[in-house]
């Protein structure tokens, strides 16, 4: 009877691809971030089941991770790791365990959230834009600036994100994304101040609907909101502020406390793969930081104003970074400008 | 009198009829054909959503599977304990018993971040780990008050002769709880714990800061989801479970009425 | 004597169960909260600093703030102002009803809470949108030139806030409304009272605890709702619901956050102190 019963364990070890032998991976992300096909591909290539746990913003992943929550792959927004890699929430990573790393496009590595990239593998990257309905408008928009503009009272969607919204007034005034400087981020408030009457909505997850409805006539999106108003109505012009762009990757980590760092390398090294990248890419419409990946893209996806920004404005870009205290200063001013 | 009769008809028609419109709304566009991430308008009909559904590829199912599970758990516990609780305090004013009540209704009274982040504390401070086991606390937490109140209240309207009749009559403490106390305060049990259901079954905000990873239920899903575009298989869901609800007192309703019937014909 | 000491021993055993769980689970959570409203924040963002202070209740003096309280409040009036205004003829029609149908309306009324509040926000935003079936309809049949303005309201939140509570004013009335003795209606007819004086003079107090039950019902979750304001109002207000949200997640000022949370709780407390001392009983609020 015993010997039955290990017989049977045996086998069911020996069996490929079962999660007994190989592991699984526990996913802390956003809903649908990763496409569903390729999670089950990665499941069926290295025999790595995947358990997916949502969060809806980063502010609560933090929360959680620092409270102590245990995962293998957690996938979120720049700023949000740094706060994570100098709490030393991170896991440096093993890149002889990452061959595919080399498929990486080297103007997504290294940046300001991950210095020596170290600790984060990069998925998708965007620059929020101003899209808007040249029909409804009178004349061209150029910058962040226009958006003051009288015609526009009352019929502006702007994106409830008080980093990316009082970053482009500061860039607007010639200043940095990120100052901690009083007097700049005072004029900043006074700037954002007279734009108030021609704000109707602050939307961060769903913007684009009310420009596609008619309810606006100018927003401002994140890339793949604006990839996919392009989708739906080409007739919408796309365009990077002249003042200069805020840039954003969202990138791929192991949190220190994971217990399945081996599995969770598989992952990684997976989804550099430039098949899965290009899937990616093509699933969440944002941009492909994996140059293996880029030949792969479709041409009608690359094609699109929001995945194509010029050089001269990529030099321009700035992440929103962790300013400290300041934060409360920025999200403070945020509040009273929504509050009148 | 008739003219009163029309105008309060249409009046209660009317009403039900506003507060099921965004749910016809939410009916309709779960048989859009429209299947865009980025807009919503309905562009025809199709069956797509209750296709995915019914293979489950968004995981809906299972994370309503879950808040079920959850859900019931966490009513059947909060139902004993508030119970009890109602009736000790009814049966005895105790010194502390305000201030007990007091404490157990905040959890309906402060808002819910403010909870989340106190559960999260203090089960992190303790090495509670995350997962089913917090959840269960949390929900309990916040449902005892609302099977507390309805209970208390209902005991409040109840006649206080009646259980010292039953004690007159012989029967032991626990006899005269089980066969004349419940039975009167059941139907407030019942719609206690009905609310405590609703709300157990739409938490997201406690659900989601005391729960590990791998446990997810179906308020979690639908809120994170949003950045990438809610999809309309949560429609497709809200329709089935609404219609299966419907099914259900339906059915109760005949069952009730053919014995009523059948108990009449006998006499 | 030996009777009465017996059932009130039997009392304190039962009460236990939920004592217990009161003060671990609830008493030691707010007590943390508390704790944290006096503690100061650390410059790091990262938790705080052991140092008792005052600073977090003077900051909410700041006017900005306060007006975010009132803007919060007034919210809460007026969703309760309406949601009287459309509930009490409900609840008193439905108890006025035929008995068979009671249940059945009862059931109606209570169905809608079994779909997820953010679904059924979301049918409201798909009506309302400028695109939507309602604009299309009214632009149909040529009511109206352009798509009206119905979403990023401040009315829209009330409609989406009315319509979360309403049932919460139903229920009471249609309690009080249905335990009331009508005999002494009849005889305030027969008397040759008017319908209306009839109802003002006997009806209207008669089922005061039940009006009464459903203000404390609904006044109290709407101060802290804010997710209405986001999903129907554009985010165009920011309530106290999201100004705790902010100052939680956001600014990571947790003592902050909890201080206005102690704000929240005392006002909220004190409405229900007020609700008792005007005669209110647990009986009204227990809608069942």
């Amino acid at each position: 009877m015993k010997t039955l019963l290990a017989l049977t364990l045996m086998l069911a070890l020996l069996i490929p691809g079962a999660a007994l032998a190989e592991g699984s991976v526990t996913i802390f992300t956003w809903e649908g971030y990763f496409s569903d096909e390729i999670l089950k591909q990665f499941t069926d290539d290295t025999g790595v089941s995947v358990e997916f746990s949502p969060f809806a913003t980063n502010d609560e992943m933090l929360v959680k991770l620092r409270a102590g929550g245990r995962y293998d792959i957690v996938l979120a927004s720049d700023y949000a790791l740094s706060i994570l890699r100098k709490e030393g929430l991170l896991t440096a990573l093993d890149r002889t365990l990452l061959p595919n790393y080399e498929n990486l496009n080297p103007a997504y590595l290294n940046q300001v959230f991950d210095p020596d990239g170290a600790y984060t593998i990069p998925y998708a990257a965007g620059s929020p834009m101003i899209v808007y309905d040249p029909a409804k408008v009178e004349g061209e928009i150029t910058g962040f600036a226009d958006l003051w503009d009288g015609q526009f009272v009352d019929s502006l969607a702007l994106l409830n994100d008080a980093r990316v919204m009082i970053g482009a007034t500061l860039k607007s005034l010639g200043y940095s994304y990120n100052t901690t400087d009083q007097g700049q981020l005072d004029e900043a408030a006074a700037k954002l101040k007279s734009l108030r009457p021609n704000v109707r909505v602050f939307d961060y997850d769903a913007p684009q609907q009310y420009l596609l409805s008619g309810e606006v006539k100018v927003a401002y999106l994140f890339t793949p909101y604006a990839v996919g108003v392009q989708q739906t109505n080409p007739a919408f012009k796309c365009v990077f502020p002249e003042e200069g762009i805020g840039f954003g990757i969202d990138a791929m980590v192991i949190p220190a406390n994971s217990e399945n760092k081996e599995a969770a390398h598989k992952f990684l090294d997976f989804m550099m793969r430039p098949e899965i990248a290009a899937k990616s890419a093509a699933w969440t419409l944002y941009l492909n930081p994996n140059a293996a990946a880029d030949p792969l893209i479709p041409e009608e996806l690359k094609a699109y104003d929001a995945l194509n920004i010029p050089e001269d404005k990529l030099a321009t870009k700035e992440f929103v970074e962790d300013v400290g205290e300041f934060e409360a200063v920025y999200q403070d001013i945020w509040t009273g400008f929504q509050m009148q | 009198m008739k003219q009163r009769k029309v105008f309060s008809s249409a009046y209660l028609v009317l009403v039900l009829m506003l507060m099921y419109l965004p749910i016809a709304v939410v009916a309709v566009f779960s048989l859009n054909a429209n299947a865009s991430r980025f807009t919503y308008n309905f562009t025809g009909f199709s069956l797509q959503y209750y296709e995915g559904l019914l293979r489950d590829t968004k995981g809906l199912v299972a994370a309503l599977r879950q808040s079920l599970e959850l859900a019931i758990y966490s009513c059947a516990i909060s139902a004993v304990i508030g119970t009890l609780g109602a009736v000790g305090m009814a049966r005895r004013k105790f010194r502390f018993s305000g201030a007990i009540e007091g404490i157990a209704m905040l959890p309906a009274m402060i808002p819910e971040i403010i909870l989340a982040m106190g559960f999260l504390s203090i089960f992190a401070a303790a090495g509670v780990p995350f997962g089913m086991l917090t959840l269960l606390i949390a929900h309990v937490t916040f449902c005892i008050p609302y099977i507390f109140i309805v209970v208390r209240g209902r005991l409040a309207g109840l006649d206080p002769e009646l259980p010292s009749a039953a004690r007159d009559l012989g029967a032991s403490p626990v006899r005269a709880f089980f066969d004349v106390t419940l039975p009167l305060i059941l139907p407030g049990i019942f719609s206690g714990t009905l609310l405590a259901f609703a709300m157990s079954m739409d938490d997201f905000v406690i659900s989601f800061f005391v729960t590990g990873p791998g446990t997810t239920t179906l308020p979690i899903k639908i809120y994170s989801s949003v950045r990438m575009g809610v999809s309309l298989q949560v429609n497709a869901l809200s329709t089935m479970m609404l219609a299966t609800v419907f099914l259900v007192i339906a059915v109760f309703r005949l069952v009730r009425q053919n014995k009523t019937h059948k108990g009449r014909s006998q006499t | 004597m030996k009777k009465q000491k017996r059932e009130g021993s039997g009392a304190a055993w039962l009460v236990v169960p939920m004592a217990i769980w009161t003060i671990l689970f609830v008493g030691v959570t707010l007590g943390y909260i508390v704790w944290l409203s006096f503690m100061t924040r650390n410059p790091d963002g990262l938790g705080v600093i052991p140092r008792f202070t005052l600073d977090n209740y003077l900051k909410i003096l700041n006017p900005s703030y306060g007006k975010v309280l009132l803007n919060s409040l007034k919210l809460a009036a007026l969703t309760t102002g309406v949601c009287l205004l459309i509930g009490y003829p409900f609840g008193y029609f439905m108890a006025r009803a035929k008995k068979s149908w009671r249940g059945a309306l009862l059931m109606l009324v209570i169905v809608p809470f079994w779909t997820n509040a953010l679904v059924r926000v979301y049918g409201w935003r798909m009506l309302l949108m400028g695109d939507g079936p309602l604009n299309g309809l009214l632009l149909s049949i040529g009511a109206i030139r352009e798509p009206l303005k119905l979403l990023n309201t401040f009315g829209a939140v009330l409609l989406g806030m009315v319509y979360a509570l309403l049932p919460f004013v139903i229920l009471p009335a249609y309690s009080s409304v249905e335990k009331m003795d009508w005999a002494l209606v009849e005889a305030s007819r027969d008397m040759g009272a008017s319908p209306a004086r009839t109802f003002f003079s006997i009806t209207l107090p008669m089922t005061a605890p039940g009006l009464l039950a459903g203000c404390v019902l609904t006044f109290v979750p709407s101060i802290g709702l804010f997710f209405m304001s986001d999903l129907l109002g554009g985010a165009n207000e920011v309530f106290l619901g999201n100004l705790i949200n902010t100052q939680l997640l956001k600014s990571r000022d947790w003592p902050f956050a909890a201080a206005l949370s102690v704000v929240l709780m005392l006002l909220t407390s004190s409405i229900l102190w007020v609700y008792r001392r005007a005669g209110g009983k647990s009986s009204d609020i227990a809608v069942f």
